[in-house]
Formats: C-alpha cells, structure tokens, sequence
C-alpha cells in the first residue's frame, strides 16, 4: 500500500511514518501543507492519503478541504483524516462525495497501532472507519428523537455504534465476546427496527446505518412540544 | 404571571446626550453624570442671570397693558373735548389719530423690545402729539402748553434716529446732537411763547436762530447717521436706510412744509393735515424697524437657553440663536483655541483683528476665569453692555456644556475601547492557550502513547511489560481524552476550523438534552471575534438550561442581518434566571456590553428561560 501523509507537526509527521513503515506501508511522501499533499496525490497517486485538518497557512480546515477534494477528483485515492476533535458535520461530509474509502479519526487513535493499520487498511479496501467518538455523537443524537433508534437495547447500541465504525461482524464479535451469530442476529433485529434493508455488503451497511443515524438526529427532538 | 424582564442596556455609561443637557440646564444637585460640581456652579451663574431678567420682562407686560388703557382714556378724553370744542371736529380727531399711532407704536416696540429704549421713546412722541393736539381743544392752559412743546416732537424724532435700534445715545456727538435738538424745541421755543406779539422783529430773529440751529442738528445727525450707514453690516443697512432717510425728511419737512405750502397757496387744512400725515410716518418706520430684520426680539434669553439646553447647539447655530434674542444680525460667536491662542469662528477659521476692533465691542465668555471664546457685536445695536454680558453667561453654558460632553463622549469612548481591549485580550488568551494545547501538548500525549504502545508491541517485551506499556497507553489516552474536553471548552476546533454555525452545531450535538439549531449564518462571513462572543453566549445559555433549569428541550437560533448577529437560546426549563454577579450570565453581560450589543434575559418562574442576545458585526 502507497501512502501520502500530510501533517504539519513534524514530530508527528516522522511518527506516522516510521510506525506505517514498521507495519510494513510503504509512504511515498510526506509533507507539511495542504497544497503540497494535493500536489503529490496528482503526482503519485496513492492508494491512501493520511491527513491533518488543521494546516498552514491559516490553520483552519484546509486538510479537510484537500481530502474532500482529492475524494471528489480521485475516486482511486482513500482517505484517512484526522484530527484532534471530531464532530459530525465532517464526518457526514466526508461521506457524502462517494461510498466508503473513507475514515474519520481523533489522532489520538493512531497509538493503538494495530486497530489503527487495521482501520487504514479497510480504508484503503474501501470500507469505512469512523472514530467511537463521532458514532456516539450521532447514536446520543439520535436516541433523542423519537425514532426507532431509542427501543434499542444496550447491547444492540453497541452493535449499532461498533457498524457505524465500520467493524466487521468478526471485530464486532471480538470486541464484544460473543460469537459472530450473535453479532448477526443483532444487526438483523437494528436493520429491522430501523425499516433498512439488509445489505451484504458490509461496508454498503456501515454507510445505511451511518446515513441513517444522521438523518433521524435531524427529526424532532424526543419529548419536545413540536 | 407577567414575565420579568432583566435587561442590560447597550449605552457603558449611564446618561446619555439629552440627560447631560438637563442635567446642566435643569438638575441642580444629585446628578448622576460624572463630577457634576463644575456644571452645577455654571448653571447656577447664568441661569440665575437668566431669571432675573426673565422676571423683569414678566413685570414690565401688565405695566405696559395698563399704560396702553391710561392712554385710551387720554384719547377718548381728548375726542369727547374735541366734539364740543370751537373748532372743526376733524382736527382733534386727526391729532387723537396720530396720538393713537404713536402710542401703539410705542407700546409694542416695548413690549417686543424690553431692552431696547425706542419703545418709551416713541411713548415720550405720543405725549407730545397729545399735547399739540390739546392745544386746539380751545382751553387757554392748553394751548399754552401746546406751544412750549409745539415742536418737542421733531426733537423726539431725532433722538429717535440717534439712539435707533437700542434706544440709547452712543457717543459724545449724539449726545450733544439730540441735546441741542432737544434745546432748539424747548429753549429756542421760549421767545415765541414768552415774547409779547408785538415784537415782531424779535420774534422774527427767534425764528431765524431756531430754524438755523435747528437746520445745525439736522445736518449732524444726517452726518452721524451716514457714518453710521457706512460701517454697518448689509443687512442691517437693509433696515436702516430707509428709516434714517424717512426720519430726517420728516424732520426736515414738518416745519419747512408750513412755509412751502403757504407759498403754494395751499390752505391751513391742507397745510395741517400733510404735517400730520407726515408725523403719524414716523412712530410706524421705527416700529417697523424695531420688528423687522435682527431688531426683533423674538425669543426671550430664558426662550434662548431653554433652546440652548436642548438643541444640538453648535458653531453657527449657537450665534444665530444669539443674534436673534440680543437684537443684532451682525453678532458672532468665537470660541477660543487654547493650543493656537487665537479666536476661532463656528468654522474654525481664525477671527480676524478688525472684528474685535470699533465700532464692534467684544465680550470674552469665560468659564471659571478660563477663556472659552467671544461674542462680537456691533455696539451701536447693541448699547447694554448687560444683556451681552448676560448672554454670555448663557453661552458659557452652551460652551462648557458642548465641552463636558465632548469630554464625557471621549471618556466614554475610551472606556467601551478599553472594555473592548479587555475581551478581545481575553480572547486572544483563549485562542494562544487552545493553539498552545493543540500544537504542544495534544500532539505529545499522541506521541508518548505512540511510544508507549511500541513498547508494548516490541518482540523482546516480556509479557508484564507489555500488559503495563498497553494499560499506560490506555492511560495517556483518557488524559488526551481530558486534554481535549479542556482544548473544546477554552475554544472550541469547529469555531476556530469552521466558525460559529458549525461550533454551535457541535455543541447541540453534544447536548444530554434534546436541543435544535436553527442558523442562517454563512460562518465565512462573521468575523471571528463576534462569532466567538456568540459561541460563548450560547454555550453559557445551554449549559445553564442543562444544569439549573432542568429543561427538557432547548432551541438555539442564530440570525444575521444589517449588521446584527441575533443569538437567542430558550428552553422550557423551570425559568427564574438571574444576572447576579458571579454568574455566567454576568460574565456574559459584561462582554455583551463591551462589544456594543444588547443582552436580554426572559425568565418568568415556571415557564423557561429565553435569552436574546445582539451583537453588532461589520456586513
């Protein structure tokens, strides 16, 4: 896997680099600034773009800006963005332009390194990772509705948070101790509270559900007069 | 339950323009804008002087409605004698006529000119014409009488020319103009009443000598008035020159006509009657002249600082007021320059020599002994040093006034920069420590539990090490989790990445509690120090409606237009919010108001809390 890192803290920079060449991910190259990093996805073409949100010269969103550029002009490319806080608008950006390929993660997650590569590797296969952090904004979001999504039990909640991740049922499984039968019966009972159909494909499934959360947040608040 | 209000006013300091100006004009003591001592001695100064006069012009109008009825009678005296005397009933009702012209001349031009002496003069005419007049009733006493002041009436009119508008005598040379005229009646009267009538020749060498000396005030005062004609000011030439010219063809004519006619052959009727006509001219000119151009007294000097008080007095406006009140269209205003040391005009061009020099006089204006600036006038208009002393004092208000407030508006000014400087280094404050977190130690905890992990990870870790480098990762993880919770709260990424929309839209999302966003802000276009006093107004709203109001809902909106940004945030918590001190809301008040904006806080107990906030932003 070709990878092309843009992060402007040079510490973290020449750690991102060394820890995905340890894992054995080959970085083309490395740069400090947005339009560098766009330059270089036109010149190397990657199969993954790492990139900070915040970078020179105005420190605001122009890494954000460039990944959603690149996703738009390079459908090949996958994308990787991360930051120091997420939130939804971006995650829900980032999605929009085209289906997976596609992760969203606090930089603090790059330390697990293993979940990390695993995460960057189902990016670059074009699946999804979304950070725990920003799946929980948009499932607290959305149970505060009055949809479906606040008759689920505990147990289906993180199901349902561990799908808008991106895992698979394996990782689900793993994570939660029970058996990947189990994991599938409560993806079928979430896919039937919220009226989706059920899809194969898992990363097909990790975008309904995401799309789905997104819009019931939006639906009006549970317990309001309206 | 009505809903009480709490509401912070935009306005830093407490009194605003037309408070000062009360406060200066109207409120004595206990005034609540800034050190009120220097006002209040001014105020008293001048509006004491104000009083006084104000008072005496109050007086002087039931004096002059009793005079005007006194002379009534006198009319309708002479008119009821006139019927019954020997003689044609037109000639007392032709002299009862001019009397009456004269006499509501004379009253009038007193009453619209309190200051001004023309009024009593023309009241001095009338009592002449009153006498002439008696003098044909028939009544031997009156006749008498009727001759010595026969011709006191043309002495009167000169008097009337010298002393023209004030009313008073400028000058050793009209003085001794309008004394002479005044001898030529009276004295050189004598021969033609003391003499016996058979002395012709005498009396014919008393007439010579009275006609020429008569003829010698004549001339003077054309020569005075021409001079005075000369050095006034256009328009008040515009008035002058026709009364000047009616005045001394009225003296001329009066005693020559009788000549001239007689050698016409015209008769006693035409002769009489023409000489009236001419007489009754006179009193009508000069009021004429008292109520047109800048003679009048339109408004009274308590009028002139009410309008002083209220208006936004300034430069030109302040002199016109001036001019109109004191009688004198040519009066200027200065104000004194104290870095140039030289007077300047309403302008702020510098006043010229020739203005302070005769026949213009020149009355400093001082405040406490300080030199605020000058009136200039003509002295001749204006003889009563008094009244513009007065005047004055009442522009030494209008100007200390216009000074303080300019003081108070600067003080002011720089008290809202200096609370602006306050939240805009507040905020940089924020925004060095968000960067500092970000860029430093954010980025550290990522690489400490990189490091930490590696450890763990590394082949030749045994197991115990590995298990305790994974639980510090774990640990460096939650403090970063820690570190970012802290980082959000400072400043929040979305506001600094994004702006206020997207800051906001974070934070609902976060909410424990149901909360719903409506924006039309475009967050590219809202500077950044509005948007985050905005992101701060609004975090501190919803985290009290989180905590103390118990709401179950919350709706924030966010609206910009014409320069506006309105923020409101309401809930339907249990209400009864307070600004106390110590409060977030305080806090949020005290910025509000610093930035220019309005803070309201609707918070009846037992029907939620609505908070709307202004702020102004550049569009």
């Amino acid at each position: 896997m070709r990878v092309v890192i843009g992060e402007d803290e040079v510490l973290l920079r020449e750690g991102l680099v060394h820890l995905l060449e340890n894992e054995g991910i080959e970085v083309v190259a490395a740069v400090g600034t947005a339009v560098e990093l766009e330059l270089e996805v036109a010149r190397l073409e990657p199969d993954l773009v790492v990139t900070d949100i915040r970078m020179p010269p105005t420190h605001t969103d122009e890494g954000l800006v460039a990944a959603l550029r690149i996703r738009r002009s390079h459908p090949g490319v996958a994308v990787m963005v991360l930051s120091q806080h997420v939130q939804r608008r971006y995650a829900t950006e980032l999605l929009e332009p085209r289906d997976g390929g596609v992760g969203y993660l606090l930089k603090q997650r790059i330390a697990d390194v293993r979940t990390f590569t695993e995460d960057l590797r189902r990016v670059q296969a074009g699946g999804t990772a979304l950070d725990p952090d920003v799946v929980a904004v948009l499932v607290s979001r959305a149970s505060k509705t009055r949809g479906p999504v606040g008759d689920l039990t505990p147990r289906q909640l993180e199901v349902l948070g561990l799908m808008a991740e991106g895992r698979s049922n394996a990782h689900i499984a793993a994570r939660l101790g029970t058996s990947e039968k189990a994991v599938v019966q409560h993806t079928s009972k979430i896919y039937d509270t919220f009226g989706l159909p059920v899809a194969a494909d898992d990363h097909r499934r990790v975008l309904a559900v995401i799309r789905y959360l997104a819009d019931a947040g939006t639906a009006a608040p549970a317990g309001g007069s309206q | 339950m009505p809903p009480r209000t709490g509401r912070a006013e935009t306005t830093a300091v407490p009194c605003t323009w037309t408070q000062v100006s009360s406060a200066v004009l109207h409120r004595p003591l206990g005034s609540r804008c800034g050190d009120p001592s220097s006002v209040i001695r001014s105020t008293d100064k001048g509006a004491g002087g104000v009083r006084l006069r104000a008072v005496r012009a109050d007086a002087l109008r039931p004096a002059l409605i009793l005079l005007a009825v006194f002379a009534v009678v006198c009319g309708g005296l002479q008119l009821a004698v006139g019927a019954v005397a020997p003689v044609p009933f037109w000639i007392p009702a032709a002299f009862t006529a001019v009397y009456a012209i004269w006499t509501a001349a004379g009253v009038i031009a007193w009453w619209r000119r309190p200051m001004s002496g023309t009024g009593g003069l023309l009241l001095a005419g009338a009592v002449a014409v009153f006498v002439g007049g008696a003098g044909n009733l028939g009544l031997p006493v009156l006749t008498e009488i009727s001759t010595v002041f026969a011709t006191f009436i043309l002495a009167v009119t000169v008097h009337l020319l010298h002393a023209f508008p004030s009313g008073r005598l400028h000058g050793a040379f009209s003085v001794a103009t309008v004394a002479t005229g005044y001898g030529v009646t009276l004295l050189l009267q004598m021969p033609l009443y003391l003499l016996p009538a058979d002395q012709s020749a005498l009396l014919s060498v008393a007439t010579v000598v009275q006609s020429t000396v008569g003829l010698g005030v004549m001339v003077a005062t054309a020569v005075f008035l021409i001079r005075r004609l000369r050095s006034a000011d256009p328009q008040n030439v515009r008035v002058l020159l026709p009364l000047y010219l009616y005045g001394i063809l009225a003296v001329v004519l009066i005693p020559v006509s009788a000549n001239v006619l007689t050698l016409l052959g015209a008769d006693g009727v035409v002769i009489g009657g023409t000489q009236l006509i001419v007489l009754a001219g006179i009193p009508i000119a000069f009021l004429l002249g008292v109520l047109r151009g800048g003679f009048a007294q339109t408004a009274e000097a308590d009028a002139l600082s009410a309008w002083l008080g209220n208006a936004g007095s300034t430069g030109a406006s302040v002199a016109q007021a001036l001019a109109r009140s004191l009688g004198d269209d040519s009066l200027r205003v200065a104000y004194w320059s104290e870095e140039r040391g030289v007077f300047l005009d309403s302008a702020g061009a510098e006043v010229a020599e020739r203005e302070q020099a005769p026949p213009r006089l020149w009355q400093e204006v001082r405040v406490e002994s300080r030199l605020v600036g000058a009136i200039g006038y003509d002295g001749r208009m204006l003889t009563d040093p008094e009244a513009v002393r007065r005047a004055g004092r009442v522009l030494a208000i209008a100007l200390d006034r216009e000074r303080l407030t300019a003081a108070l508006v600067a003080s002011n000014e720089a008290l809202q920069l200096s609370r602006l400087r306050i939240v805009e280094a507040a905020d940089r404050e924020r925004g060095r420590i968000a960067r500092d977190l970000h860029d430093g130690l954010q980025v550290q905890l990522v690489l400490l539990a990189l490091e930490a992990q590696q450890i763990a990870n590394s082949q030749d870790a045994p197991p115990s090490t590995a298990a305790a480098a994974t639980a510090l990762r774990s640990r460096i993880d939650a403090a970063a989790a820690d570190l970012r919770r802290l980082v959000h709260a400072v400043l929040p990424s979305a506001l600094v990445e994004r702006g206020l929309t997207a800051a906001t839209e974070d934070l609902v999302d976060r909410l424990d509690i149901p909360a719903t966003l409506v924006s039309d802000v475009d967050d590219r276009a809202l500077d950044p120090a509005t948007a985050r006093s905005a992101y701060l107004i609004v975090a501190e709203a919803l985290t009290n409606a989180v905590k103390h109001s118990g709401a179950r809902t919350v709706r924030v909106s966010l609206a910009r237009s014409e320069g506006v940004l309105r923020v409101g945030v309401s809930d339907d918590g249990r209400g009864g919010a307070r600004v106390e001190n110590g409060s977030g809301l305080k806090g949020l008040t005290d910025r509000v108001d610093a930035l220019g904006g309005a803070f309201e806080l609707i918070s009846p107990a037992g029907a939620g809390t609505e908070l709307r906030v202004e702020l102004p932003c550049a569009s």
